[in-house]
């Protein structure tokens, strides 16, 4: 796996300014999961569906009064 | 890490232990097809794949491969190995059971572990399956090679994470939930504030809580409201506790539910329908039309026939998928409504079965809604949500409406004090549902935001694949050009390269210019011979970005559809860009083989030659001539001695080998002699026998092979001669070893029948002691 994983933080925090509302926690385990096993192999529906849980869960402390910016890129 | 040699013992086509000793040099290996050389590829290709052969794939759909990866004449007791030597000392070896598992040892895995097989093996098939492969396919087997595989995986991840966050975090029911809350709000509340709706409910507590100083938080307002009312319910009279019951049961919407699962159905089948016909349609011709779609400005509509350009199908295949896209949303609709339907007949079933109407019940049930009754008690609500048909919504429709009906009617008859408890009750309890869809709101808007997060995500590393991709590719385009100008000087193809489309995803294609006119694809003007050099160029720029790390190159005979002029420009390439590189090439070309030998002189290269493979008992065998006659042929002119030489050497080896199979039994002479015999020993003996045993077919009889006689006796007497030729000037030499190489080639050709190819030991004929060719028209007698 390449240890060139400066791009991925580049490329969550631009998802990120488009996405005001997603957590720390939500951006932090994003990263860890991208240069982890998201680039390693295809995780498997079980693994996902866990991945999943633990980010609505990090999403929890999300601050809806912040509002979102209605359009990408 | 170079490799210094592969041994394959019952692995493919080989039998006892073989080995290619490359001593980690270069190495030009001949064989004729089915000689088993691929079978040292396919080692390699073993191994990098970790135990799969995709070329077997075919044949066994990918598994079962060890049908075809164990030889299928193994002999029990032995094993299927094969071990990989490198020129640091270390090895991998791999024993191979018959079910396929295998075991590894030794450290040479490690030196293994990182390399590529596309950047290590080229088989021909290969190069002519990504020239003609669409964008796609191209993108799909580059991507790998620019090192970009990893961030595909991601984007991949990333897409599949947004659909599972959207199922655990159940959006659609919890949004049809939020539309369900709002409707009832709109029935109770009318256009009240969030406020106004607190604030009637704080009024409802300070109703049933007077000598309470303080009011709760909204949610526990409620509950003690809930349990207040329920209290008081119990203490009422019967009459009073039953219209409370019937007011609730007459007011679920079973005539909503049912209508909105029918709205769904209807909508569902109105999408559904039309699609599906035409999906069909185009199906059909999708094999041609997808073949076009990479390569053409314009395709044929399959439906219609008429011509349009491929961003117009694209645009079309993007609301197709919007249009599926719809109809899934379409389906969740009608499962949340039939979901909703389940719960309010469960909640009918039990508000009924309650002991607060049974006598409101039971006289009913003696009447004219009998039947409703029975079909209520039979009903199973959980089982409408697997099949919940047309016929099932008109029986809840005539069985169950008349009973809301009737609670309707008798709800009416409440005393005042019951329909106050009752209204109370409903205020409350919307007013509860009010308040928790707030929060299933914030979790929605919460899910919704992490969706599209990650959508924006998969779509960033995209871009980031596609930036990189094209920066990867316009470094590997500069060594296409270069080697396409050695393979190809002074042809009008120029400027040979590969590109990213910036209108597709997961697209890559070639470009170049013909003729001074740019071409978006080389289907359009090159040759098969000149598409599959561009393969080849393209696979060697990619390898040759390892130059540093010094592996090993195999090119398994990828010069087929080469004509002779190009075939000889291969030898500049790999002089010129792999002459520091371990580079394997096998062939079953004779001719490129002998010309190999010519122009790739020099101490790192080596040639050898296989034996023509016989059946799986004998396997893969090296050929221990010297050289080939053409090889003896390519020396007349500057060295017309070592010429001769070479075909007496060739006939000493080959001679030995025939009498050996055709059990020629020749007097035993003293210690090494035995060893020492030459071609003229054989010959004399073959000649001698072959009057009397060897035999060609004549009509229905045999005769002796006279032409074998002939041949034999003059190659005999050309070599006694050769062996004699001291006393010959040069210029007697060249054409006496010109004569000699034909005679001993035209000996050794007549062991083999003309018709069917195979030789005369090939197979036992009738009687133990004749053997025949596969056709039967030449035989020998033991």
């Amino acid at each position: 796996m390449s240890k060139d994983d400066d791009w991925i933080d580049a490329r969550v925090g631009e998802a990120r300014k488009v996405h005001p509302l997603v957590t720390d926690g939500v951006e932090t385990r994003m990263k860890g999961m991208l240069k982890g096993q998201f680039s390693e192999r295809q995780i498997p529906p079980m693994e996902m569906a866990q991945s999943a849980q633990t980010l609505l869960a990090d999403m929890a402390t999300s601050d809806l009064t912040k509002g979102e910016i209605s359009h990408e890129d | 890490m170079r490799i210094k040699a592969i041994e394959l013992a019952w692995f493919r086509g080989a039998a006892d232990t073989v080995t290619l000793d490359l001593e980690s040099k270069s190495m030009v290996v001949y064989g004729e097809n089915g000689s088993g050389k691929s079978s040292f590829v396919d080692a390699v290709e073993y191994v990098l794949k970790g135990g799969k052969i995709g070329h077997l794939a075919h044949e066994s759909s990918g598994k079962h491969q060890e049908k075809g990866i164990v030889n299928t004449h193994t002999p029990e007791g032995e094993k299927t190995e094969l071990q990989i030597k490198f020129r640091d000392g270390s090895e991998l070896k791999i024993e191979i059971k018959r079910n396929g598992t295998s075991t590894s040892s030794g450290t040479g895995s490690v030196a293994m572990n990182t390399w590529d097989y596309r950047r290590t093996v080229l088989r021909q098939d290969e190069v002519a399956d990504f020239i003609r492969g669409t964008k796609g396919e191209k993108y799909s087997a580059l991507l790998p090679l620019l090192g970009l595989h990893h961030m595909e995986v991601v984007a991949e991840n990333l897409r599949q994470l947004a659909k599972s966050v959207d199922q655990q975090s159940k959006l659609k029911e919890a949004q049809f939930t939020i539309e369900a809350v709002e409707a009832k709000r709109k029935a109770t509340f009318g256009t009240s504030s969030d406020e106004q709706v607190l604030k009637k409910i704080q009024e409802l507590h300070k109703k049933y809580f007077v000598d309470k100083a303080t009011t709760p938080e909204p949610l526990s307002c409620c509950r003690e409201l809930e349990a207040e009312l329920e209290a008081r319910l119990a203490r009422s009279s019967a009459d009073q506790r039953k219209h409370v019951a019937l007011q609730t049961i007459a007011e679920l919407d079973v005539k909503g539910h049912v209508g909105a699962v029918r709205s769904a159905s209807v909508k569902l089948a109105g999408n559904l329908e039309p699609l599906i016909t035409e999906k069909l349609e185009v199906l059909q011709p999708a094999g041609i039309f997808a073949e076009k779609l990479g390569e053409e400005k314009e395709i044929n509509c399959p439906a219609c026939g008429r011509s349009i350009p491929v961003e117009a199908f694209q645009a079309h295949i993007k609301s197709e998928k919007e249009r599926l896209q719809e109809i899934i949303d379409d389906l969740d609709t009608r499962k949340t409504a039939i979901g909703m339907l389940c719960d309010t007949l469960k909640t009918l079933k039990s508000s009924l079965g309650k002991a607060d109407v049974k006598s409101w019940r039971d006289n009913l049930a003696q009447g004219v809604l009998t039947d409703s009754f029975v079909y209520l008690d039979a009903l199973n609500a959980e089982a409408l949500r697997t099949a919940c048909t047309e016929d099932v919504l008109k029986n809840i429709e005539n069985k169950l409406l008349p009973l809301i009906d009737a609670a309707v009617q008798e709800a009416k008859t409440a005393p005042p004090d019951a329909q106050q408890l009752s209204t109370d009750k409903k205020t409350i309890e919307v007013g509860k549902a009010v308040i928790g869809a707030k929060d299933l709101a914030a979790s929605a808007a919460r899910a919704e935001t992490l969706i599209a997060f990650l959508g924006s995500l998969e779509h960033g590393v995209r871009e980031e694949i596609r930036v990189r991709s094209q920066k990867v590719i316009d470094e590997i385009s500069a060594d296409i050009q270069d080697m396409w100008s050695i393979l190809h000087p002074d042809e009008a193809i120029e400027n040979v390269r590969l590109y990213v489309p910036a209108d597709a995803a997961k697209a890559i294609d070639i470009q170049l210019k013909f003729y001074g006119v740019e071409q978006d694809s080389p289907r359009l003007t090159l040759s098969d011979g000149n598409r599959n050099s561009l393969g080849l160029c393209i696979f060697l720029a990619m390898a040759k970005r390892e130059a540093e790390k010094d592996r090993p190159l195999f090119l398994d005979d990828v010069v087929i559809s080469f004509d002779r002029n190009h075939r000889g420009m291969i030898v500049e390439l790999l002089e010129k860009k792999f002459g520091g590189r371990q580079v394997v090439v096998l062939t079953h070309d004779r001719e490129w083989y002998t010309e190999l030998r010519q122009q790739l002189k020099g101490a790192n290269w080596t040639f050898k030659a296989l034996m023509p493979w016989e059946n799986p008992k004998i396997g893969i065998r090296w050929s221990a001539r010297t050289s080939t006659f053409d090889d003896a042929r390519a020396q007349l002119k500057e060295r017309p001695d070592s010429a001769g030489n070479d075909a007496r050497k060739i006939m000493d080896v080959e001679l030995s080998l025939v009498a050996e199979r055709l059990r020629i039994w020749l007097p035993y002479l003293r210690a090494d002699k035995n060893d020492r015999r030459t071609a003229h020993d054989f010959l004399e003996r073959l000649h001698a026998d072959g009057k009397k045993f060897f035999q060609k077919r004549a009509g229905k009889d045999y005769v002796v092979h006279e032409d074998a006689i002939v041949a034999f006796e003059n190659a005999d007497r050309l070599l006694v001669s050769w062996a004699n030729r001291a006393s010959h000037s040069f210029d007697v030499v060249r054409p006496e070893a010109n004569k000699l190489i034909e005679a001993c080639e035209r000996a050794l050709e007549l062991f083999k029948c003309s018709s069917c190819g195979k030789g005369v030991w090939f197979a036992d004929a009738e009687g133990s002691e004749w053997v025949q060719c596969q056709c039967g028209e030449i035989r020998w007698r033991y």
